[in-house]
């Protein structure tokens, strides 16, 4: 009979700490550093290989970032640089909480308007001032205006934008045709593409059906003032006063504003909150053919389908005169606690010329000066063939507005949209939600400006 | 006479405990006395050596759990008792402030109104969880062919991951098309906004809740299969009918597991975020604005760490407090079959 190897509890301690005991001192020993090999076999001299970490966002198409982590790493003898997607929706938080451990594991993260404060004056990322003016190879001067701005604070910039990010409407022209209505491009040319036209007239028309038939003029008003900002200022208002100091969104022309776009859900032009969630975002509503419109930027094009062919139109021309606006840009930034900031910095100045060419080619960047959006790449690689140039250059070549990301701008929206939704589900007028949530929201403000001093 | 006799292990005996026997004999009484103490002395020592072995065995099988728990759980709690006292943005170290997050906590009108939606969500949800998982229990406890196929399905929602079970029910909840408003359209009731309705949000996800009482019908279960059929046959002798037998032998028998799934559950609805963070984020008009959504908030997304500590804290006192509440009166009325 063969015996059986039967193990006492004591054996097991011992065989456990025994394991236990030698797994920790392999984890103790230092890593052999890597030897590189020649053609011939041979050890080649050593050179220091870094190795860089660029956490970014995946609103970022990843077989583009890939590929251009690909490129750098070829063009590069002595750096390679690992490109780590973060889910888009808590692709801060994750930034926020490796950062909180004192040592973050990159060397480069995205910076967002919505952050540059916090990240400047918390010291995450370092200032690129001086190694732009030292480098030949980046040159910042011919940005569109704003763009060097955006991702600035207090004079130092933070990131470099890859992306300018021009908003223009897209439509569906078989809806648009089906609907009985002139070509919007048409419209805009013969001077007649208005708010009225296009919230009213025209979402309207294309709002039909019931049930699963159940069609919208255009996809839901932005639940956030980074982007209700269009309105209230095309209705001539602001979100902020003139020093910052306090917010305007309870004045008159802004309450206005407020009431147009209550009034455009209420109309049922748009989806509700509530029915919107069928869709997981604008490229789906516009996939499935059952939102005529939407208010979008180049970011979008790479999830539409590929057989859809859509139409471009720049944004209409607001009660208080054309009022052109940009989403905010986007770019990696230097993390203060990266062992190799130079090296890190040969990715960013990579970075602004070739990554912002091959998101370019993938249809999802844009133009980020007038240079570019005269060259062949632009106009004869980087748009659909049923893209409109004239659209992104008006949008993008014009003086644009982007609004002022103040410090805390994430807290206050959520005071403030909630005070939205009061309006839009007429539980109160918006003069009243809004003088409500204005005191709070001046409150924050000069809480942030104590903090963070004027902004 | 008053003999004295000093033992080795240092005990004194006093000759007058035995002051009524003649003196040899109360020597060799006193000598066997002492011979016996000595020797279970010794074997206490041997005793208790055996018995701290034991115990540092058990402790070493333990010790990875018992490890994880004081580094991943009881650490952090007592890092946040510091925290919640300071002033602490996650980007740069945290700053003592003394009772500043207090005082926010008192003047914040977010604070109040997320504590009203998780009450609100708990004390309605949580009983209609377990008289659901009750109720289905019950049903699933019959004889009849194929019960555990039911068992599985009804079961099968446990298993699927909440951010899944939360879209399908966003699907039920569509105002235009969804099944909700299908099966009030069929008695005549109009279509509701559900999710997107400050009156029916909180109920909305009550109801999505009820979807996955999976767990607690399964204790349930096993509480019904235990209850002995004697009781039943002795009721019936007496004339209970089956909605007396209920009464009377099935909830009496089975309310150590109520009170189980009545603790479990309301500690657990105390901390509602999936939900609220994909369904809602907290809207409309913040009704689904939930305590850990709230925390969440100023912990990730405001930098509010220090603050977000204290909430914390506070949380876990309020959980504290009801689950002592609860344990002291289910001496009223939990029934323990040894009692």
């Amino acid at each position: 009979m063969r015996p059986t190897g039967k193990i006492n509890r004591r054996d097991f301690l011992r065989l456990s700490a025994v394991t236990v005991a030698g797994a920790s001192a392999v984890a103790c020993v230092p890593a052999a550093p890597a030897t590189e090999m020649t053609d011939e076999g041979d050890a080649a001299p050593s050179a220091e290989m870094v190795e860089l970490i660029y956490w970014y966002d995946n609103s970022y198409p990843e077989a583009t970032m890939s590929l251009a982590g690909e490129e750098f790493n070829e063009s590069q003898a002595n750096i390679s640089i690992e490109m780590v997607p973060l889910p888009y929706g808590e692709a801060i938080q994750k930034v926020y909480v490796a950062l909180a451990g004192g040592e973050a594991p990159f060397d480069l993260t995205f910076n967002h308007p919505m952050q540059r404060a916090t990240y400047a004056v918390r010291g995450v990322l370092i200032p690129l001032n001086d190694y732009i003016e030292a480098d030949d190879r980046v040159n910042v001067d011919n940005f569109y205006p704003g763009l060097v701005e955006n991702l600035s604070w207090q004079g130092q910039i933070y990131a470099i934008a890859d992306g300018a990010h021009p908003m223009f409407v897209l439509y569906n022209p078989s809806l648009i045709e089906a609907a009985g209505l002139e070509d919007p491009w048409d419209v805009y040319q013969a001077g007649g593409w208005t708010l009225e036209k296009w919230e009213r007239e025209y979402a309207g028309a294309l709002s039909t059906g019931e049930g699963v038939e159940r069609q919208w003029g255009r996809t839901p008003m932005s639940r956030t003032i980074r982007l209700e900002n269009l309105w209230i200022w095309g209705f001539g208002g602001d979100v902020w006063n003139e020093d910052n100091t306090a917010t305007v969104i309870n004045e008159p022309e802004a309450i206005e504003a407020w009431n147009w776009m209550a009034d455009t859900t209420k109309m049922g032009y748009t989806p509700t909150p509530a029915e919107a969630e069928e869709f997981r975002g604008g490229a789906e509503m516009m996939n499935s053919e059952r939102v005529a419109m939407g208010f979008f930027h180049r970011e979008i094009l790479p999830y539409l389908r590929e057989d859809l062919v859509l139409g471009q139109v720049p944004l209409p021309e607001m009660p208080n005169g054309p009022t052109i606006t940009r989403n905010p840009p986007e770019g990696p930034g230097i993390y203060s606690g990266s062992p190799h900031p130079d090296e890190a910095w040969e990715y960013v100045s990579f970075n602004t010329n070739r990554t912002h060419e091959l998101l370019i080619l993938a249809h999802y960047g844009d133009p980020t000066s007038p240079e570019v959006a005269e060259s062949d790449l632009w106009l004869k690689q980087g748009l659909l063939p049923w893209e409109r140039p004239e659209v992104v250059d008006i949008a993008a070549a014009q003086v644009t507005r982007v609004i002022l990301h103040i410090p805390g701008i994430r807290e206050m929206d959520a005071l403030i949209q909630g005070a939205w939704d009061e309006i839009v589900l007429d539980r109160k007028t918006a003069q009243a939600a809004m003088d409500e949530v204005k005191p709070e929201v001046d409150q924050l403000i000069a809480e942030y400006r104590e903090e963070y001093g004027d902004f | 006479m008053e003999a004295e006799w000093r033992l080795p292990l240092g005990t004194v005996f006093h000759g007058r405990h035995f002051a009524k026997n003649s003196a040899p004999r109360r020597f060799e009484a006193t000598k066997i006395r002492n011979i016996l103490l000595r020797m279970a002395s010794i074997q206490s020592m041997l005793g208790s050596r055996t018995q701290l072995r034991r115990d540092l065995l058990g402790y070493m099988f333990i010790a990875p759990w018992l490890v994880g728990f004081i580094v991943f759980t009881a650490g952090p709690m007592i890092g946040l008792v510091y925290l919640a006292f300071t002033r602490y943005p996650v980007l740069s170290p945290p700053t003592f402030n003394g009772l500043d997050n207090l005082e926010r906590m008192v003047g914040d009108r977010f604070f109040t109104i997320s504590l009203w939606n998780t009450a609100y969500f708990t004390f309605l949800g949580v009983p209609a969880q377990v008289v659901w998982a009750l109720m289905l229990a019950l049903l699933l406890n019959m004889r009849v062919h194929g019960v555990n196929v039911f068992r599985t399905l009804y079961y099968l929602p446990t298993i699927i991951p909440g951010v899944a079970s939360v879209f399908l029910w966003m699907y039920i909840f569509n105002p235009d098309y969804g099944l909700a408003n299908y099966i009030l359209s069929l008695f005549g009731i109009p279509g509701q906004a559900w999710l997107w309705d400050p009156e029916l949000s909180k109920p909305s996800l009550i109801i999505m809740e009820l979807w996955r009482v999976g767990t607690m019908m399964v204790v349930f279960l096993a509480g019904l299969q235990g209850v002995p059929s004697s009781l039943y046959d002795a009721a019936a002798i007496d004339g209970a009918g089956m909605f007396a037998q209920f009464r009377h032998v099935t909830v009496p028998m089975i309310t150590p597991l109520i009170f189980f799934n009545l603790v479990v559950g309301i500690i657990s609805s105390f901390q509602i975020f999936t939900a609220a963070y994909i369904a809602t984020q907290g809207g409309p008009v913040h009704t689904t604005l939930f305590y850990v959504l709230f925390v969440y908030r100023h912990a990730f997304e405001n930098l509010r760490m220090g603050y977000a500590s204290l909430l914390a804290w506070v949380l876990f006192f309020i959980i504290l407090v009801f689950t002592i509440v609860q344990f002291r009166m289910a001496r009223l009325w939990v029934f323990y079959e040894v009692e």
